[in-house]
């Protein structure tokens, strides 16, 4: 599905909030200065965002601002997928989402694919820029999806 | 969305028994049927209909003796598998198998590193084990070797050995550094390769031969049996490191290039693999196509012009890394320096001497220093979209005319496909690997359609020409492979008799790099 960089951005906001529906009325969403003893107790919604791209730090803050835990991609994509992601994504309660580059999103939802979570995905061509951006949900087995 | 296929010519009543068979194997969970349950495993690359390539089944199996069962019952029901480690071998298929609707054998479970041995060098690792599980276990163990990353780093050790991938450290030829196998044959049968076929011998990792025939190479790009364990060699951590990164502006430099590199490289100077990077390879890296051109048909040359100025990047970028003590280091360096600034407008840098311990930040050099890492990764970005990207892998010694001959018949061809030359040459002792990547946008099926009449177009030309691929797509696996013809195909009729008497059923990745079953041959 491909839409246009206004239009996706406000779908993006809207999956935020649609991704925490989704999830049991219990569920909160935990800011990111939880303990990770907290974390590993509770829900979280965890948004990843390239910090080299506007459109994805700025979906970061707007989700941060919703309460959403958010995470730069970092210098390793690989390094924030073992020792980050992981955890999160093999806990319950947890679901992993993200705005970034194709190439970003290609690689963790094929991470996430390899431990058995199922991949929602939208493309948006990114009008006003030359990158092309994609927004991803990682999702448990079993769990609804937004899209 | 349509039913899955099944194995060429059985009828579903069978498939359904193989799968019923499989399941007590391995498990009701370990079989994935239906339900898009294969989607996965299909070609994220492919050049065209990845559904051509489409698996019927996956059956994940944990252990030898599933292995083994799971062969039985293949071999008892004909079905046609097709072994992966990780399933990662993309730009050359992923996991999606030569055959529609052969069942993937995913080997992902079996995932031990059984041992890493500090003092002789070297890890015995299940298909399972990827690079980033060997090199956290030997950072979690604190230990003094070094693990040489291909370009991917998420990709298996066996599968990526196997494959005779490489990387851009001393120990950047994969198949090289391999010393002994298993090897798991179509009947069931464990074989294991050099001194492991001795009872009680503890030399399998350190010396390859053994006595008698060597086979550990028969078993490396084939689908003459099924690898569950393999020896690699580790390279000792050195003192430190000094990464070099050179830039040359013309794109006539590329003879002069290979010219001054191929004897440093021969006599040991530059100890690591030697990678020379194509402006656009490098800018795909660090930013897009759009940046720079927008238009139909390859980057034209004013655009490259501005490109590779605002980058500081050179029409030919040349990067390797030294090793060891401080004073050798340098010594190698001043070496090398000297050589390479005969070449005009060079500009020659290199980073400061550095502790082993010290971590470079930029993919590329993290790999030099066995760091794995997925920077490679970027080149999706590039034509924006659903990036995608199948390569073409011709070998070439490492003689300028002939680096300067295959890159004007890659970019030419590109150019009238409308392909940039992404592409560069990683250069060994005597041979470089000369990898082209026909990026594509999936979304947009002409771009797809003419990456892959471009291969096909490649893959021809180069043949033509006397030169072939180390390694291709399975689209082009066939045609890679026919280029082969010394003696009117001797050595595929070797291949196949040699297919022929180890698995009679053609139970084993029919069609993997162009050796086909008879059984398979004949039906079709």
């Amino acid at each position: 599905m491909k839409t246009g960089r206004r239009e996706f951005l406000a779908t993006a906001s809207l999956a935020v909030t649609c991704m925490r529906t989704s999830w049991p009325a219990q569920t909160m969403l935990w800011s990111p200065t939880l303990s990770s003893d907290q974390v590993a107790l509770g829900h979280a919604l965890t948004i990843v965002f390239d910090e080299h791209v506007a459109d994805s730090r700025a979906f970061a803050v707007r989700s941060r601002a919703m309460g959403a835990r958010v995470v730069p991609l970092g210098s390793d994509l690989g390094v924030l997928w073992f020792e980050r992601l992981i955890p999160l994504a093999s806990s319950p309660g947890n679901t992993i989402a993200g705005l970034t580059t194709h190439a970003s999103a290609f690689l963790l939802t094929r991470f996430a694919q390899g431990i058995g979570l199922r991949v929602a995905q939208r493309t948006a061509d990114a009008h006003a820029g030359p990158d092309t951006l994609v927004m991803w949900q990682l999702v448990a087995n079993g769990a609804r999806t937004c899209s | 969305m349509s039913d899955p296929p099944r194995p060429p010519g059985m009828p579903e009543p069978e498939f359904q028994q193989a799968l019923a068979a499989f399941r007590t194997i391995v498990g009701q969970n370990a079989v994935l049927v239906g339900d898009g349950a294969a989607e996965p495993y299909l070609d994220p690359f492919a050049p065209g209909d990845a559904h051509t390539y489409e698996a019927s089944a996956i059956v994940m199996v944990s252990n030898v003796e599933q292995l083994r069962a799971v062969l039985g019952v293949a071999n008892r029901f004909g079905v046609p598998l097709w072994s992966v480690s990780t399933g990662r071998n993309f730009a050359y298929g992923g996991a999606a198998p030569r055959l529609k609707g052969s069942v993937v054998l995913d080997l992902q479970r079996m995932n031990r590193i059984i041992e890493i041995n500090e003092t002789l060098g070297y890890a015995l690792v299940e298909p399972g084990v990827s690079y980033y599980d060997l090199y956290q276990a030997l950072q979690a163990r604190s230990i003094g070797l070094w693990l040489d990353p291909p370009a991917a780093g998420w990709g298996s050790v066996v599968g990526n050995t196997l494959e005779r991938g490489f990387g851009t450290t001393p120990y950047g030829d994969h198949a090289a550094m391999q010393c002994g196998m298993e090897v798991m044959l179509a009947n069931g049968e464990i074989v294991r390769t050099g001194m492991g076929a001795m009872n009680g011998n503890q030399d399998w990792q350190v010396f390859k031969a053994g006595f008698g025939p060597s086979y550990d190479a028969m078993f490396m790009q084939s689908n003459f049996g099924i690898v569950t364990k393999l020896g690699i060699w580790l390279m000792p951590k050195p003192e430190g490191y000094m990464l070099c990164n050179y830039k040359f502006r013309h794109d006539a430099d590329l003879e002069s290039i290979v010219e001054t590199l191929r004897p440093l490289k021969f006599d040991d100077t530059i100890q690591s693999n030697a990678v020379i990077e194509s402006a656009v390879r490098w800018a795909a890296g660090v930013s897009t196509r759009k940046q720079w051109y927008d238009g139909p048909g390859a980057i034209p040359e004013p655009a490259m012009e501005t490109m590779t100025r605002k980058l500081g990047i050179g029409r030919w970028n040349l990067r390797f890394c030294l090793y060891g003590p401080q004073a050798l280091v340098n010594a190698r360096r001043d070496v090398i320096h000297q050589r390479f600034s005969s070449i005009a407008d060079a500009e020659l840098t290199e980073s400061p001497y550095t502790h082993a311990n010290v971590e470079p930040k930029g993919g590329g050099d993290r790999s030099q220093v066995g760091i794995p890492n997925l920077d490679a990764f970027n080149l999706l970005n590039w034509r924006g979209g659903s990036g995608a990207h199948i390569d073409f892998s011709p070998v070439c010694a490492p003689l300028g005319r002939d680096a300067v001959r295959q890159y004007r018949m890659i970019r030419e061809r590109a150019a009238h496909y409308g392909f940039d030359y992404y592409g560069g040459f990683t250069a060994g002792p005597r041979s470089m690997h000369h990898i082209f990547a026909a990026i594509f946008n999936r979304d947009d099926p002409a771009q797809a359609r003419d990456a892959s009449e471009l291969l096909k177009t490649l893959i021809n030309d180069f043949g033509a020409a006397g030169y072939g691929q180390y390694r291709t797509h399975l689209a082009f696996m066939d045609l890679a492979a026919s280029q082969y013809d010394f003696n009117a195909h001797a050595l595929m009729r070797m291949s196949e008799s040699i297919k022929e008497a180890l698995d009679p059923n053609g139970i084993l990745s029919p069609g993997k790099q162009g050796i086909w079953p008879k059984k398979t041959k004949e039906r079709d």
